[in-house]
């Protein structure tokens, strides 16, 4: 997988307001931004109104050539995107020291990998991946991704331990993954 | 967190499982927002889960499973209308080859095996002119032998007998070699080969051949003769 360098060249480019750089900089942090709300707000609405915030933010400082290390754009954008995040939280009354205190929701669904050939191919190869699955290890998954189901819980009833769950995880998504960087890996 | 640490850890997973506690959850948000190979590794996850979810969603995983198993292009030829025939047809060949094509062979092959009389035909000293053309025969479906000198000349690195029907065809070539060709040579002829009718043996001398090119050939001498198999 290719990735591009957060380096001053890169910067320079968002200052001058490059489209094909601030468009792969929204892609990119903003699919980070929303994988990290949609357990931490409970609607698309409110993710969105997050992230759009701390682009906003961000390339403020970008333009008022406020950033001093290129390198930790990321973690610029993280630490922005907490205090969004706080400041959102806050705003419907509630209280929060920091992003740890605040309470994690059920998991919004979210488009993360849009529509398209590649994302039936996508599909069918995960359908396969499911589908040569023990039926145990599939029943597994079903209980916990989709009817999430207290995951201690549902170990101890089919005699697995919490380990086994994520190497299971891990394992199916191996072949998805050699998929994903054959697709998408140029591109990044 | 650094990168090794978020390996070690497993990071990614327990991150989609609600497996960190918070402050570990946060540490591994801040790594990926810095670390693009953690990123990627976070994205593919996400992306994984959440079309698994959907998959599951949609259910009947496990026929689908027995079907991925079997390449639908080979079902053709599971199916009754397919493969009764099939069978059908294998077994008359079964039963031809065992009936009819095996006992001829073996017939054939103990015939081979049995010292017999073989029709042999002389062709030395039928190059001259207003000689009588040699006559063969003798009972059809036999081997036949011929022999004949190799004209001494002009010596060649090799040679070739090379047979021509009445039409003008080439039956069959059969190279010889300058030390074979001192002595008189017989060419063994295999039964069935030939039918009736005049036949010309041409002897050629071939000269030494250039390396990926063919030899060039001097008709050294022509024997005729006229095979009439009795039935």
């Amino acid at each position: 997988m290719q990735f591009i360098a957060f380096d001053a060249d890169y910067l320079e480019r968002l200052q001058r307001g490059d489209v094909h750089t601030e468009r792969h900089f929204a892609a990119y942090f903003g699919q980070l931004i929303m994988l990290k709300l949609r357990s931490r707000l409970s609607s698309k609405e409110a993710i969105e109104d997050v992230r759009q915030e701390t682009f906003v933010r961000v390339l403020t400082l970008v333009r008022a050539n406020e950033i001093r290390d290129p390198a930790g754009l990321g973690a610029l954008v993280n630490s922005v995107c907490n205090n969004v995040l706080l400041e959102h939280y806050r705003a419907k009354g509630r209280s929060a020291a920091s992003i740890d205190e605040i309470p994690q929701e059920s998991c919004v669904a979210t488009e993360t990998m849009g529509a398209g050939a590649e994302s039936r191919e996508a599909q069918q190869l995960v359908r396969r991946i499911l589908s040569e699955l023990p039926d145990r290890d599939r029943r597994l998954l079903q209980l916990v991704l989709l009817e999430e189901r207290d995951k201690d819980t549902v170990c101890a009833e089919l005699g697995l331990s919490r380990e086994y769950l994520r190497v299971l995880v891990h394992r199916a998504k191996r072949s998805f993954k050699f998929f994903y960087l054959q697709r998408f890996g140029e591109a990044e | 967190m650094d990168h090794q640490e978020a390996m070690q850890l497993g990071a990614v997973e327990r991150y989609f499982l609600d497996e960190l506690p918070p402050p570990q959850r946060t540490a591994f948000e801040e790594h990926f927002f810095d670390c693009q190979e953690c990123a990627a590794e976070v994205r593919i996850t996400a992306d994984f889960l959440d079309i698994s979810r959907q998959e599951l969603r949609r259910g009947n995983l496990g026929h689908a499973a027995a079907k991925s198993l079997k390449r639908p292009w080979l079902d053709v030829f599971f199916r009754p209308a397919v493969l009764t025939p099939a069978f059908g047809l294998l077994l008359a060949v079964i039963v031809y080859q065992n009936g009819v094509v095996l006992p001829r062979f073996n017939a054939q092959i103990a015939q081979l095996r049995q010292p017999g009389v073989v029709a042999t035909v002389s062709l030395i000293g039928g190059n001259s002119r207003g000689d009588a053309l040699p006559q063969i025969r003798g009972p059809s479906g036999q081997p036949l032998l011929l022999s004949l000198d190799i004209p001494a000349a002009r010596p060649y690195p090799a040679y070739a007998c090379e047979l021509i029907d009445a039409a003008g065809a080439v039956v069959w070539r059969v190279p010889v070699s300058a030390v074979q060709a001192q002595d008189t040579i017989a060419i063994s002829v295999p039964a069935g080969v030939l039918g009736a009718g005049d036949y010309t043996l041409v002897v050629q001398g071939l000269e030494a051949q250039d390396r990926g090119s063919n030899p060039q050939a001097a008709a050294l001498a022509r024997y005729r003769f006229v095979l009439n198999p009795s039935p």
